[in-house]
């Protein structure tokens, strides 16, 4: 049988790298065996002891030399340098605690910061999704002119599911909130979805404990079974291990628990809001014959085999088929990767534009530790010199050099790391994603090798240039001048002078970005919304559909409800409705305007349809601009009288009185609506990420459906939190049973919309300033290398009679041309970067010249401040000294 | 191994080699033999012998073992390896071949 060499060589490397202190002896015995052997031939041969030593090592040719040609044969020498250059590096370093410190800091804060943001957006984005092959997964939008992201209606999903031939299976699914109890508790809303029998296999997921849906259960009557999320099951239940099969009560109904699904299975970025317990869709005969109404999302599995746009043709093809035969306008679909089918390009763009923003401050950070770099080089001239002298080569050099950086870096890193998990925990705790308090930030493989890449790019970064500089050094020259002329090299200089301005622009890019964004985001929530954010009280309610199954019945609750309500003390307004302006997805429908061209089919606009009490202007703090409010004449089925926002009023009837004129709903046998009043615009408060939508907004009294959903608003004397304990017994009082959740001023969660964001502004705010005082302290430490260098001038200056100010001068002047030059560069790549933020966010006002010019101005003071220290001192210089200074 | 080899380098490899594929021996035996085999004509300097043995032992063609001696002191013996034997093979049939070749264009008669 033939052996492989490397059965005969591994060892023997191995041998050669780890016991190299053996190796060494018995090569030094081997040889002295045969030097011992020659002696007595040669005595032997008549020679004297000494004549015959002698003679044994003229033939040998030199030991030593013969010792290092055959250490040369041993293959692990890149290695054994490895080790020396690891050992001198850490050696050097140990010997200038100083520098070690400022470098290590300055990485560890550099890179510890940036790796925390990276596994931020690693865990909302990046990741792939916590489901079996999530690359397949696909979720099916409909698409009209004012969405991309449409439900479908129930009978259309149906038709998609049984007509396709590219999906293993699809599943709908619609967000809904369940109120569970356990026997003699009151109960608690919580968030939920009602998903078909297919969801669970289609994502692939096993449940923890117990099962999920059998098909048979996910029909009505059959559907008493409710599957929990991990976090509903440990926070709610106490991780009761007996929990499966245990009943609940879902508004009265009795549902048995069926199993508790895996830790992350919820990922709340990916379904609007956050799931902690899914129900049975359980479609009646009824709503499976439903094609108007959009109520059910869709998702599905890609067959093997099929690509994203054959799934896209198929679909279209079923979709265009469907729409002939039911006479439906429009009814396109968009195919889209699971992945990234909510946040969009918005949540990448955002991350690429923060990551981006740390990325400069990480490069500020190396320009500072290449210019320690080379004042070190530059002081260790001598030593490189003599190293070259002694046959050492120039990649050698660089290899050492860059060896120690590479050390420097990875021990930055290493803390960094700690830094960042230090750091995402924190984030993690307070981030807030689709209502959802604190997500897990791992710091996972993909995490690790970013960090590691950062970490590397970093050493070579910061370790090159000085490196090259240091292997530049010409010997004869430094021989020849000694110590004086090895750092006078002027591409040396010009160089350091390049960092300065190279610092002070990706100080003002980064600053300006955040800068931007931060200011952007204020301006944002700061702007009038058009409603009364502040002072305001609010909380959902939704009834349940057995208790109050007629019109009549919620119509009185709502009437009684808000009575009472109002007869509290010191409340001034109260409204019910069935939106908020806090809600991001009102309801919307079509409508045709009366007397006016019908626009082409499916190009029809879109009203938000929002049904409020009487008072709800008052409360919201809105004007009523022309005609009335609603009055109890208004609460009647016959009644068609609505009340339009501006925007709609100058829109579709320009230049004239809206009041009386008259438009009607598409899909709806409703008679024509008659406008009674017009009030002002309010805007959506957290919706800064959404893309701008048409506010064509319609308010219909609130009894005309009374809908099963309801918003309670209330302001009053006191501050909002004041109201909350007597707005609960109110409720109490009229139905035990009934709970009332998210009850919290307005004002809360508006901020809880933007926290996320907010969040990220002070993380991009730290950053920035985390790159200014690195920037400014580069600044300080070029400049003072500057004053150092030019003792001997300044000497001669001073000594000719130059004063005080103009040594001042001539330090600070040539600062502030490099700081003036780089705040150039970086006005220009601030432009850039508002450029990018805007076309990022478009809703966000970042275009923003004064905060630009204002991060330009704080620079230059914050760079002249860096470079007068030092001109101070050269300042003070005394001829004397200074031309004694070698 | 597929690269061609400096000429007197390779030559050595290939003594040193042919030497130990009759028995082990350790350097100094090694010196000697080569110079009796060749009535002294290859010379081989007691300097470069053992940076050449240290090579082919890395190569894995040969390996070493330490065992007393003739004289009873303890020396290093280099014996032939299995992948040692095959490179003989090929380095002899290699030498053949070229001094053959060599030969023969010594041997030509000027026209």
């Amino acid at each position: 049988m033939r052996r492989p060499r490397w059965i005969y060589t591994i060892p023997l490397r191995l041998r050669s790298l780890f016991r190299r202190a053996q190796v060494e002896q018995e090569l030094d015995e081997e040889l002295r065996y045969h030097l011992e052997r020659q002696v007595n031939e040669n005595i032997a041969k008549g020679m004297t002891a000494d004549e015959a030593r002698h003679a044994a090592l003229l033939a040998m040719g030199g030991v030593e030399r013969r010792k290092e040609e055959c250490r040369d044969t041993r293959r692990v020498k890149l290695i054994e340098d490895l080790m020396q250059d690891l050992y001198y590096g850490v050696r050097t370093l140990r010997k200038s605690p100083g520098f070690t410190a400022v470098a290590v800091l300055t990485l560890t804060l550099g890179i510890g910061a940036t790796t925390a943001l990276y596994s931020l957006f690693n865990a909302l984005l990046f990741r792939p999704l916590p489901f079996h092959d999530p690359d397949r997964l696909v979720r099916i939008y409909k698409t009209i002119p004012q969405s991309q992201v449409w439900p479908h209606p129930p009978a259309h999903y149906l038709d998609y599911k049984l007509q396709n031939k590219v999906f293993v299976s699809m599943a709908a699914f619609y967000n809904n909130g369940f109120d569970l109890a356990e026997a003699g508790q009151p109960p608690e809303h919580v968030h939920g979805m009602n998903v078909s029998a297919d969801f669970f296999p289609i994502l692939g997921v096993e449940p923890l404990m117990g099962r999920v849906f059998r098909a048979d259960e996910d029909q009505p009557g059959r559907n008493q079974v409710i599957v929990l999320s991990h976090d509903l099951w440990r926070n709610r239940f106490a991780g009761d291990p007996h929990i499966v099969g245990r009943t609940l009560r879902d508004s009265g109904e009795a549902v048995t628990v069926l199993g508790v699904m895996p830790a992350g299975f919820d990922h709340a970025p990916l379904w609007w809001n956050k799931v902690e317990a899914w129900r049975p869709l359980a479609l009646t005969d009824e709503q499976r014959r439903e094609r108007k109404l959009n109520s059910v999302n869709v998702l599905a599995r890609l067959n093997p085999g099929v690509s994203l746009a054959q799934a896209q043709a198929e679909m279209s093809a079923i979709a265009a088929r469907l729409a002939q035969e039911h006479f439906e306008h429009n009814c396109s679909v968009r195919v889209t990767p699971l992945k990234g089918s909510v946040t969009g390009d918005t949540g990448q763009r955002i991350a690429f534009f923060t990551l981006g923003l740390s990325g400069f401050v990480l490069l500020i950070a190396c320009a500072n530790l290449a210019h320690l770099q080379m004042v070190r080089a530059t002081g260790r001239a001598r030593e490189y010199v003599i190293r070259a002298a002694l046959g050492a080569k120039r990649s050698r050099l660089i290899r050492q050099s860059l060896t120690e950086s590479l050390l420097l870096a990875l021990i930055g890193g290493a803390l960094g790391l700690l830094l960042a998990v230090w750091g995402s925990g924190y984030v993690g705790r307070h981030v807030i994603i689709n209502n959802q308090v604190g997500i897990a930030i791992p710091i996972d493989s993909a995490v690790m090798i970013f960090s590691l890449l950062v970490t590397l790019l970093t050493g070579v970064a910061f370790g090159a240039t000085p490196a090259w500089i240091g292997s530049r050094v010409d010997l004869n020259e430094a021989l020849k001048q000694g110590n004086r002329g090895t750092t006078a090299h002027h591409s040396h200089h010009r160089l350091r002078h390049w960092l300065i301005a190279a610092e002070v622009a990706l100080a003002l890019v980064s600053l300006a970005g955040a800068g931007l964004f931060v200011n952007g985001l204020y301006r944002f929530t700061h702007s009038d919304p058009g409603w009364r954010v502040e002072n305001l009280l609010k909380g959902y309610l939704i009834l349940p559909d057995k208790k109050y199954s007629t019109v009549d019945s919620r119509r009185s609750y709502y009437q009684k409800l808000q009575t009472r309500l109002t007869t509290l003390p010191g409340v001034a307004h109260v409204a019910l409705s069935t939106r908020l302006p806090l809600d991001a997805f009102p309801i919307k429908g079509g409508f045709i305007v009366a007397g006016q061209p019908e626009p082409p089919r499916g190009d029809e606009p879109v009203l938000s349809i929002n049904q409020v009490s009487s008072g709800y202007f008052a409360t919201l703090g809105m004007r009523l601009i022309e005609g009335r409010d609603f009055t109890t004449a208004d609460i009647n089925d016959a009644s068609t009288a609505v009340i339009i926002n501006e925007t709609t009023a100058r829109r579709f009837w320009p230049g004239e009185s809206a009041i009386g004129k008259r438009f009607r709903y598409l899909d709806s046998e409703i008679a024509w609506q008659e406008i009674v009043g017009v009030v002002s615009d309010v805007h959506y408060a957290s919706s800064v990420l959404s893309k701008p939508f048409t506010p064509y907004q319609v308010y219909e009294p609130l009894d005309r459906e009374a809908f099963n959903f309801a918003a309670i608003t209330l302001s009053g004397a006191a501050p909002p939190e004041a109201f909350t304990n007597s707005v609960r017994r109110v409720v109490a009082e009229i139905d035990p049973d009934q709970p009332v959740s998210q009850l919290e001023p307005a004002q809360r969660a508006v901020e809880r919309g933007i926290a996320s964001l907010s969040l990220l502004g002070s993380i991009l705010m730290g950053f920035s300033f985390l790159g200014l005082l690195l920037a400014a302290l580069g600044i300080y430490g070029v400049m003072s290398g500057f004053v150092v260098q030019r003792t001997y001038e300044i000497g001669i200056r001073v000594a000719m009679g130059a004063q005080t100010r103009d040594v001042i001068w001539l330090v600070l002047g040539k600062g502030l041309r490099l700081t003036l030059m780089g705040s150039g560069i970086g006005i220009i790549g601030a432009i850039g970067i508002g450029r990018l933020l805007t076309a990022a966010l478009p809703r966000l006002p970042a275009r923003d010249p004064w905060s630009i010019v204002l991060v330009a101005a704080l620079l230059i003071v914050v760079a002249l401040v860096a470079c007068w220290l030092p001109a101070h001192r050269a300042a003070k210089t005394d001829p004397m000294t200074a031309l004694r200074h070698d | 191994m597929s690269k061609p080899t400096d000429l007197v380098q390779g030559t050595l490899d290939l003594l040193i080699l042919k030497i130990l594929a009759l028995e082990p021996l350790h350097g100094w035996a090694i010196g000697q033999r080569l110079k009796q085999v060749s009535g002294d004509v290859l010379s081989v300097s007691d300097g470069s012998l053992y940076p050449a043995l240290h090579k082919l032992e890395q190569e894995g063609w040969i390996k070493a073992e330490w065992k007393p001696s003739e004289n009873n002191r303890r020396a290093k013996f280099y014996s032939l390896t299995r992948l040692g034997r095959q490179e003989l093979e090929k380095e002899a049939a290699n030498w053949n071949r070229l001094s053959s070749a060599i030969s023969r264009v010594v041997k030509l008669k000027e026209a």
